[in-house]
């Protein structure tokens, strides 16, 4: 009883170290550096001195097993060539196999040549799997087969025969169990590092993606921001307020206010399709193409049509801007308008409650070429309002994906016309604030809000 | 949104269902992508089921309508509903896409 104890105490204690040497091995940085490949003689020598070390061990570690012998000398020299290429393997095999052959006895010789051609062995595995390392299973094969050809130059090279085989009978099967056990240790631990660092490599990769992807969304922001007019025209007897809520994902919204030669104020909206800052440079192009037609056509078909004749040419990928360009007569209220696919902007006429529509009068910007472009015209006096916006406002969903709509907006221009533009573009956006809270703001927002003084 | 993929011949039949949005229109883009790179240019995209398109959703069927226009192609649309026609109406988009009742009349009209 007192012997099997201690035996298995031995036993215990021998996995013990393997494990505990495994561990302290593959963690440090000279086992991570073998791992990525990257050798020099520093860590090298390193590592064929802990796997020598691990070899050294494991023949003195060894222990009697009803009468038979039992060590891992070998196992040190073959996870050494196994997860560190030959030259830790055979190091590591020289250094078991030369204390062991100075310790005598009739095995001296098998027991030596076998620990260093484990290390040999192993190298040559690791060349073979060139840029991979050996599975926990293929370690585990190799290790039984190591440790059979072990036997087999036992058999070989003692004599007289019958000790060879007496000690081979008795040896074998403990030696190939142990030797497995002791690489299945290290194998797995050595997998498991694998796994890990391949864990963190992806980790890493998506990490970077996500901050590439903030990083594109604040340029687009600001690209949109930028670029979008910092104070309001002044227009004798209207008042006017533009505001712009950017979405997380910059959608290209925009508005401009371009002054015309005769006294008359150009007023643009638009709504970019796409995303991004592939939007945002669209936004960008348009805008400036807008800006520059406005200045120098006069007739509003003109500048629209010059417009979307150039910004076509510019539009590969299918991306095209809805747009609604007016230019109001301060002197006569005379409002003369191209809406090129747009939402229509609403007029509420100070003497009644219904609301006239804009509708378009072409297709939106960037489709075809050569387009023709129709015109709308209204007047307007004392008390009227123009709404103009972007359709991020009506389709503004709530938890149930039920929109803000139109009659939602109505409503709100109505219970508060007789404000300032200000106001009452910030009783819109309040309002469709509550409609949509806790829902994401899935596209920009973008509001003007003219008065008839 | 919920797409389905189906073959009539030289034509292919998407079925989209549900809202064609900001948010999901990358994933109709990717599967017209990836039949015009198949080589199919004759496509019927069926909104029978769509309730809801917004410009991107545009944006993705015009860049497909330009891809496939250089080679003889065309996408044309089946089944749709008021709300999505008024879009195609107010972007005035009905007069480059042909907007076919039933994907029968746009098979037909690839004929």
């Amino acid at each position: 009883m007192a012997g099997e104890l201690s035996l298995f105490l031995d036993l215990f204690g021998l996995i013990a170290v393997i494990v505990v040497f495994s561990i302290f091995v593959t963690r440090s940085h000279w086992f991570t550096e073998a791992l990525e490949r990257r050798f020099n003689w520093k860590n090298r020598t390193v590592l064929i001195l802990f796997f020598g070390l691990l070899s050294v061990y494991g023949t003195l570690g060894g222990v009697e097993v009803l009468g038979a012998p039992l060590n891992v000398r070998d196992l040190g020299p073959m996870a050494g060539g196994l997860f560190c290429g030959p030259y830790v393997g055979i190091g590591a095999g020289i250094i078991g196999g030369v204390q062991r052959y100075a310790m005598g006895g009739p095995t001296c010789l098998p027991c030596s040549l076998a620990t260093v051609f484990s290390g040999i062995f192993a190298g040559m595995l690791y060349i073979l799997l060139k840029d991979r390392f050996a599975g926990v299973k293929i370690a585990v094969v190799f290790a039984v087969l190591m440790e059979s050809f072990h036997m087999l130059i036992t058999i070989l090279l003692v004599s007289p025969p019958e000790v060879a085989y007496g000690i081979v009978s008795r040896a074998a099967l403990p030696m190939i169990l142990a030797n497995a056990i002791g690489m299945f240790i290290f194998s797995y631990l050595v997998n498991n590092i694998l796994i890990e660092k391949k864990t963190k490599e992806e980790r890493d990769l998506y990490s970077s993606e996500i901050a590439r992807n903030r990083a594109e969304l604040d340029i687009a922001s600001e690209i949109q921001n930028d670029f979008l007019p910092k104070k309001m025209p002044d227009i004798p007897g209207f008042d006017l307020y533009a505001m712009n809520s950017p979405a997380k994902e910059v959608g290209g919204d925009f508005y401009d206010f371009i002054g015309c030669a005769d006294g008359s104020t150009g007023i643009v909206i638009a709504d970019v399709s796409g995303k991004g800052v592939p939007a945002a440079l669209f936004m960008v192009l348009s805008k400036t193409l807008m800006h520059a037609s406005a200045g120098w056509h006069r007739s509003v078909k003109q500048v629209v049509e010059s417009a979307n004749n150039m910004i076509t040419g510019e539009s590969e990928s299918g991306m095209f801007v809805t747009l609604f360009y007016s230019v109001l007569n301060p002197v006569s209220g005379r409002i003369v308008y191209s809406n090129a696919g747009h939402c229509p902007p609403f007029l509420l006429k100070s003497s009644g409650d219904e609301f006239m529509r804009l509708n378009p009068t072409g297709m939106a910007l960037g489709v075809i070429e050569d387009n023709e472009y129709g015109t709308g015209e209204v007047t307007v006096s004392s008390g009227d309002l123009i709404v103009y916006f972007t359709d991020g406002i009506t389709e503004a969903v709530n938890g149930d994906d039920e929109e803000f709509g139109e009659e939602r907006l109505k409503e709100v221009i109505l219970n508060n016309r007789y404000e300032t533009p200000e106001r009452i573009a910030g009783s819109i956006t309040e309002s469709v604030g509550d409609h949509s809270s806790g829902e994401m703001q899935f596209d920009d927002i973008t509001l003007i809000v003219l008065k008839a003084l | 949104m919920e797409i389905e993929n189906k073959i009539s011949g030289s034509v292919n039949i998407i079925l989209v269902n549900g809202r064609i949005d900001a948010r999901n229109s990358s994933l109709l883009d990717d599967e017209l992508k990836a039949l015009i790179e198949g080589g199919s240019v004759n496509i019927i995209v069926n909104m029978e089921g769509v309730d809801y398109i917004s410009s991107s959703g545009l944006r993705v069927l015009l860049a497909a309508l330009k891809k496939v226009k250089p080679s003889g192609g065309d996408i044309k649309l089946s089944g749709l509903k008021p709300f999505v026609g008024d879009v195609f109406r107010i972007s005035g988009f009905d007069s480059i896409f042909d907007i076919c009742g039933s994907d029968k009349e746009a098979l037909l009209n690839f004929e």
